[in-house]
């Protein structure tokens, strides 16, 4: 049985090429499928990275990793849809909330937010050239941002009268939600070929919110066309 | 009186334009026989860049030559057939290197600012241990 699965595949493989190598009404023949991954840099707004009620500036940038994939498909030549998908660093947000109690007293209620960001986007890339090996291109599209947020809160009491050290009145209180947000952005960059089908794709992208320019970002991806 | 002046204009135009256009014959049927030559004195598998006289450029190898046309390989990513090139469109014929890939310049582009980034951060590290 694994024996026939295994002829299955090979067969499978061999046909690739025959089948997915196309050719445009103009007679330029390119393969329509490209996959490729890589890492990079996305330096975002706190409004984009944060959760929203830390009451941050909501333009102070803040710099992360970004290990991202991508899958495309060629309509011809030149126009190609893609969707991917980028991991961000985790990162971390802190806010304060000083909360009237009855009897004149005060709470502090400090919360640390962890945060992990994912961003999908789906896009359209218009790549300049026919059958090169180096085609600029320019892209665009929306990038969706999931933020996984683990949210813990303590709260402290402050004296009622005169001074002295806030104590903590509970538990620390853990929860966690999900965000969703969206923004469209633009690129430019470069498909360079090493051979026939393997290439890296340097690209900078900037991406925007209510506000204007809210997120900027390179990247180095390498990838194969089948 | 106008309609002489007319005549007379056209006249001049006339004769202006059919010596130049004699001109142009003789030197595109003069070209073509000079890049006849130059296609069948190019080595096996020489790289050349053939400029058309629609402006077009391309890379290749010139795998035939006939009287009137060469049989050209475009150096293309997705290998594509040979095609023939009259001699009477061609423009000119240059000699060129096979250079290193995008793909590779990109990668040693990347790699020196990155190394570049990371001198510059040796620097300041080695300054601040001082």
């Amino acid at each position: 049985m694994r024996c026939i699965g295994f002829a299955l595949g090979l067969v499978l493989l061999a046909a690739v090429p025959a089948l997915a190598q196309k050719v445009d009404s103009k007679g330029v023949p390119y393969r329509a499928w490209d996959v490729d991954g890589g890492v990079g840099f996305l330096s975002l707004t706190s409004a984009d990275s944060g959760v929203g009620d830390e009451g941050y500036s909501s333009d102070i940038w803040n710099p992360s990793w970004t290990t991202s994939f991508d899958v495309g498909h060629f309509w011809n030549n030149h126009l190609k849809t893609e969707s991917g998908v980028s991991i961000l660093q985790r990162h971390t947000t802190w806010s304060n909330e000083i909360v009237p109690l009855a009897g004149g007293q005060r709470g502090h209620v400090a919360t640390t937010n962890d945060i992990q960001q994912v961003q999908v986007t789906a896009a359209a890339t218009w790549q300049f050239f026919e059958n090169t090996f180096a085609h600029p291109y320019v892209t665009g599209g929306a990038r969706f941002g999931l933020l996984q947020i683990d949210s813990t809160s303590e709260t402290y009491l402050f004296p009622v009268s005169g001074n002295g050290y806030p104590t903590r009145s509970s538990e620390p209180v853990h929860s966690d939600s999900l965000k969703a947000r969206v923004w469209p952005f633009i690129g430019v960059g470069s498909k360079s070929y090493f051979n026939e089908r393997s290439f890296v794709r340097p690209e900078m992208t900037l991406a925007f919110n209510g506000r204007g320019p809210s997120q900027f970002g390179a990247r180095l991806v390498f990838g194969i066309d089948f | 009186m106008t309609n002489c002046r007319r005549f007379i204009g056209a006249l001049v135009v006339l004769a202006l334009s059919i010596p130049s256009a004699a001109m142009a014959q003789f030197e595109t049927a003069g070209e073509a026989e000079r890049w006849h030559d130059l296609a069948e004195r190019l080595e096996p598998a020489a790289l050349i860049s053939v400029r058309l006289k629609d402006g077009s450029r391309t890379r290749g190898t010139v795998v035939g030559v006939g009287s009137s046309t060469m049989t050209f390989a475009p150096k293309t990513r997705i290998p594509v057939p040979p095609r023939d090139i009259r001699f009477d469109d061609v423009a000119s014929i240059e000699r060129t290197k096979q250079g290193m890939n995008p793909g590779a310049k990109v990668v040693i582009s990347a790699a020196s600012v990155v190394g570049g980034m990371l001198a510059i951060a040796a620097l300041i590290f080695a300054s601040g241990i001082d």
